[in-house]
């Protein structure tokens, strides 16, 4: 299964318990969103090719 | 009916032709070889030079793991620099473990904030019990704001 934060980070291999304590480890807040709203936000935040 | 536990190693050869993958989208179950961890990461502020940072992180099961780090440092100025990427079980600034090469590796970038530098390290990390593995961030500019890091960490259960 693969989890979606809302900061455009996503997870595959773990529970979401484990994602929610690593990424509090490294002093992130968790909200786990769909993919659709992953996409869009990597879309909106990918490197611009200039 | 009682059951005799046979407890002896099997000692061959195996006609690699004859090893079946799978053709279903799956991955390979937690324990197995083939099993896939890793996490991506997403405009990730690089933080202040010449510092390590965690990019992400992932939990691994003990095993032998190779294991990629790899990314894109985008500079936020017009000013020579480089970043390195790496992994390692150590968090925060912390350069224990990584080896040129073999857990670290680094690309520079000329003085042009539109350029992309990328950056990827292979190798092998063999765990005899679970752990945390950080894909680890150095950015070394001169002024400006912090790189941004855009990137992944991946695992594969090899043996």
């Amino acid at each position: 299964m693969k989890l979606y934060a809302s900061d455009g980070c996503s997870y595959e291999g773990m529970s979401a318990e484990v994602v929610v304590a690593l990424r509090l480890e490294l002093g992130r807040e968790t909200e786990f969103v769909d993919q659709a709203t992953y996409e869009a936000y990597v879309l909106a935040h990918q490197p611009v090719r200039e | 009916m009682a059951r005799t536990q046979i407890d002896k190693s099997l000692v061959g050869s195996v006609n690699s032709s004859s090893l079946v993958g799978i053709a279903d989208g799956s991955n390979a179950a937690a324990g197995r070889v083939g099993e896939y961890v890793s996490s991506t990461f997403n405009a990730v502020s690089a933080g202040t030079t010449d510092t390590f940072g965690d990019a992400t992180s992932i939990v691994l099961s003990a095993g032998d793991w190779m294991i990629e780090a790899s990314g894109w440092y985008r500079p936020q100025s017009s000013v020579t620099g480089y970043g390195v990427v790496g992994f390692s079980t150590h968090v925060g600034n912390d350069s224990s473990s990584l080896v040129a090469g073999m857990t670290e590796a680094a690309a520079s970038w000329p003085a042009d904030a539109n350029f992309y530098s990328w950056v990827a390290v292979t190798g092998r990390l063999n765990l005899a019990a679970s752990a945390t593995v950080y894909c680890k961030m150095l950015p070394h500019y001169a002024s400006g704001s912090a790189p941004l890091f855009y990137g992944a960490i991946q695992a594969w259960r090899i043996h």
